[in-house]
């Protein structure tokens, strides 16, 4: 048995994305993967397993042979979110985190000819009208979403949230004024900053970012909010310490890899890796803070 | 002028060997994808991305230009011939395609498919290329209040269909709005009709559906069909000219129709071709042979679905917000390539963009020429004896619909629908219905709710912008004419009596 | 919502029991049956087994077997036919596409993955 494990990986090996093919994470995934292969000395196979909000993918990635051969994307607070939200069929204990590949902070932004200057002002307006101003976000329990929920929560205000299904729809509401603001990553926002199109109030990271360097973080302004979307890569609970490592140096080795550093600036990704020990526990500090957002303010309908 | 200018700069780009050779496979394998059941464009690129790695951009999406334009063409095909849309957007093409087809007309009805579709893709990729600014901005006008009266609208084709026999027509239609309710509801997160299954979760995609009720029962039926029944339908002489003159109102209503379908994000092929049937049959007076094999009921539609091709680009490229679901794999084909779509993509790299724009003007010929092999290889397949025919129709299908997702649980339920399917056909039910129902079904729900939650509940918004009432007004027409038409006709008779 | 389904739910019963009553439908001989289910449960069957011996294995057994069941006795093409599309099939999903299919047992002998 050892003798088999000394020489992992011996075929090449699957990788699952949880949503479809041509969509972020999926890009993400794809431009990763030959840098892993190169690591690794095999060949990647990118299965793409969409729907259920992700839960058909990481609920295969959850039931696949924890022998290294199988490992996957896995995108944060979704991966959290769901067992919380309803009765899952994978929970967070069966899949074990690698290693953070992304970290995309959450923002809120405004067309540029609106009235609200800054994230004050919103708060003043939100206080004046509660309920009045509407928000957009990309789906009900998306970061987007749990990032405004704590928002009123810090802020105590109470604004209007309006579901769409994706980050395009979103922009396109945004832009064509039909709601009031965007509640988006950074990625998805910078591009239209730059372009004068949108104007970000406030990102939701630790330290404000290169790529956009005017743009202050909540905690800067006086919310200590730190809130986006993450995605890494996991496997199964329960891999051989061996493979574990071996799978995880190659990960490592993949992200620092020049080439792709510069292919990510391209695609506008913001790298921010984390190994696994540190990954984990911040998936578990993330978790608790689901389940107390929960109790207090479920963000989906359970029936 | 700027534009003239990017595009004579990139015009030698796409002329080199590479893109042209990638050009021309895309464009079979569109059609070819486009013909078969259970493919469709938005896979066929999606799968695409990964081989496209290490290629050129510009050769990438010359291949990506081809396969779209293709695919929307191919899927007529099959319509045509055998009652089966190749791809969603084909299903308005059946409407008519198919009775021309039992009438002996196949030959006819490809040829004006092939050439309405290669119009289309030229209008489209002509009005992205020199309008695309402009048009994007009034993509963006479209609030949830219009999308809600643009499905309304396009409602009002499944009334038209339902006008020879309205119980079982709505019978159809229930069914195709049950189906459309199953999966997480957009608005609360909560789960409806899922009856606890993971994978019913995200709801039944409409190929599922469309491949289960249009591909399954014909199989059955060839199946069934007796030696002694196999009856070829005579072929019209096929040197009969035809006279373009009368068809090229209806490219010209078409292309626009499409265009402007495009451009709204979203929405894509299958309504535009839906919609320009709709219209296109509203606005002929002497419309009683649509639905029974009349030719413009084939232009229509396949100009339409072409047409928005380029168009769904337009937002794309511009705003990076994707006019339809391919787009939306088209954009992401752009960013494995490095090329960042949304406001600076035009900034940041021109040439690449115009030369996408130009390929996918050429495609839109080359399609002209390619096409007309492929539809007479795909004739000579329906020569194949029908007891090889159904057994092959179901494994295409199969593989069909198991390359989206990789899940035997769809293929289950294509069966599911296939059976019942044979089931409705049997019973002389329709099955457009139910299929328009699926699709425009969930957008008017979702739209409407938004709408009021954007308006805090006041039904006024529904009615504030001029988009929604030039919507309003032609879904009017769509109904009450006929009605009116009808009216006066009695009245005479009564005066008859007196 | 809830409500709207279930009228639109009651209208549906409602329709197929006035169909019922008012039309004496399924002119279906015997013969035609018995191809139905001929058909009907050969494809069922053929798609059981496919996640055991994959796609291609099945299909090239599926069409002949149907077909001869079904009355078509040209034996050439019978066998030669089916080989030919499966062959297609393979070229277009398996090769061009990349889908992942059900892993092929048989096949994996004489050494295709």
């Amino acid at each position: 048995m050892s003798s088999a494990l000394a020489d992992y990986p011996e075929r090449p090996v699957t990788m699952i994305v949880a949503y479809s093919a041509g969509g972020g994470t999926d890009v993400a995934a794809r431009t990763l993967a030959p840098y892993i292969e190169e690591n690794l000395g095999q060949s990647i196979t990118v299965l793409n397993k969409p729907g259920a909000g992700g839960e058909i993918g990481f609920t295969g990635l959850a039931q696949a042979e924890p022998d290294g051969y199988t490992f996957g994307f896995i995108n944060i607070p979704n991966m959290l979110a769901i067992p919380i939200q309803r009765d899952a069929r994978y929970s967070m204990a069966d899949i074990d985190p690698i290693a953070q590949i992304v970290y995309d902070a959450g923002a809120l932004s405004v067309r540029t000819d609106s009235e609200i200057d800054s994230l004050a002002e919103l708060v003043a307006e939100a206080k004046e009208n509660p309920g009045a101003v509407t928000y957009g976000t990309t789906g009900i329990g998306s970061d987007d979403h749990l990032a405004v929920l704590s928002f009123e929560r810090k802020a105590g205000i109470k604004l209007r949230h309006i579901p769409f299904p994706g980050a395009a729809d979103l922009r396109a509401a945004t832009l064509g004024g039909h709601i009031t603001m965007a509640s988006m990553n950074m990625s998805e926002s910078v591009d239209d900053m730059e372009a004068g199109n949108l104007r970000i109030l406030g990102q939701m990271a630790e330290e404000r970012w290169e790529a956009a360097p005017d743009v202050p973080t909540f905690q800067e302004l006086g919310y200590d909010l730190v809130m986006g979307s993450h995605r890494g890569i996991g496997a199964p609970a329960g891999l051989p310490e061996e493979v574990f490592t071996t799978l995880s140096n190659a990960v490592e080795q993949a992200v620092a890899d020049p080439e792709f550093q510069e292919k990510s600036l391209e695609q506008g990704l913001p790298i921010a890796y984390q190994g696994p020990a540190e990954f984990a526990a911040q998936l578990e500090t993330l978790n608790t803070e689901l389940q107390e957002l929960w109790k207090e303010q479920p963000w989906a309908q359970t029936n | 002028m700027d534009i003239l200018n990017h595009i004579l700069s990139a015009l030698p780009l796409i002329f080199s060997i590479d893109v042209i050779i990638a050009m021309i496979i895309g464009t079979a394998v569109g059609i070819t994808v486009g013909a078969l059941p259970g493919l469709s464009a938005t896979m066929g690129i999606a799968v695409l991305i990964p081989l496209t790695f290490s290629m050129e951009p510009l050769v990438a999406l010359g291949m990506v230009a081809g396969i779209y334009n293709g695919a929307m063409y191919g899927g007529s095909i099959p319509a045509i011939l055998l009652r089966i849309p190749g791809t969603p957007a084909g299903i308005a093409t059946v409407f008519d395609g198919y009775p021309m087809a039992q009438k002996g007309q196949a030959p006819l009805a490809l040829k004006i498919s092939l050439i309405s579709s290669a119009i289309g893709s030229a209008v489209s990729a002509i009005a992205l290329l020199a309008l695309a600014p402009p048009l994007a901005a009034i993509a963006l006008k479209f609030s949830p209040a219009d999308y809600f009266w643009l499905a309304l609208f396009g409602m009002t084709t499944i009334a038209v269909l339902l006008s020879s026999n309205p119980v079982k027509g709505l019978l159809s239609t229930c069914l195709g709005l049950v189906v459309g309710i199953v999966g997480i509801d957009a608005m609360t997160g909560a789960e409806r009709f899922a009856f606890g299954s993971m994978d019913l979760l995200s709801g039944i995609n409409i190929i599922v559906l469309l491949t289960g009720l249009f591909a399954i029962p014909p199989a059955i039926d060839l199946a069934v069909q007796h030696l002694s029944q196999q009856k070829e339908a005579p072929i019209e002489n096929k040197k009969a000219r035809i006279r373009w003159r009368p068809f090229i109102p209806v490219w010209i209503k078409s292309s626009i129709m499409g265009v402007v379908i495009g451009i709204i994000p979203a929405l894509g092929g299958n309504i535009a071709a839906v919609l320009a049937w709709n219209e296109q049959r509203r606005s002929d007076p002497d419309n009683d042979q649509y639905g029974k094999g009349e030719p413009k009921g084939v232009a229509a539609p396949e100009c339409a679905n072409n047409a928005d091709t380029a168009a769904t680009l337009i937002p794309a490229l511009t705003l990076g917000i994707p006019g339809s679901a391919v787009a939306a794999v088209i954009l992401g084909a752009l960013l494995v390539h490095g090329l960042r779509p949304g406001p600076q993509l035009f900034r940041d790299d021109p040439e690449i963009v115009f030369g996408f724009m130009l390929t996918m003007f050429v495609t839109a010929i080359l399609m002209f020429v390619i096409g007309r092999v492929g539809a007479r290889a795909f004739v000579h397949v329906l020569k194949a004896p029908t007891m090889l025919l159904a057994p092959m129709i179901i494994a295409l299908a199969v593989v069909g619909i198991y390359s989206i997702h990789n899940s035997m649980f769809e293929v289950w339920l294509m069966l599911f629908f296939g059976l019942l399917g044979y089931g409705m056909e049997r019973l002389n039910i329709p099955t457009a219905p139910a299929v328009l129902a699926v699709i425009l079904g969930p957008m008017a729900e979702e739209s409407l709710r938004r709408a009021l939650l954007i308006s805090g509940g006041s039904f006024d918004y529904l009615v504030q912008s001029w988009i929604s009432w030039i919507i309003i007004a032609m879904t009017a027409m769509t109904l009450i004419v006929p009605m009116w038409k009808r009216f006066r006709r009695l009245k005479p008779s009564r005066g008859d009596q007196e | 919502m809830l409500l709207a389904l279930l009228l639109s739910l009651i209208w549906a019963l409602q329709s197929v029991l006035w169909l019922r009553k008012s039309e004496s439908e399924s002119t279906a001989d015997s013969a035609s049956l018995s191809r139905i289910a001929v058909f009907t449960g050969a494809s069922l069957a053929y798609v059981v087994t496919i996640p055991f011996i994959g796609y291609f294995t099945t299909t090239l057994v599926f069409i002949p077997a149907v077909s001869s069941a079904l009355g078509y006795r040209k034996l050439r093409i019978l066998l030669g036919a089916p080989i030919i599309f499966v062959l297609a099939l393979y070229i277009l999903f398996s090769l061009i596409l990349q889908v992942q299919l059900p892993d092929e047992p048989l096949l994996q002998l004489i050494g295709i993955r």
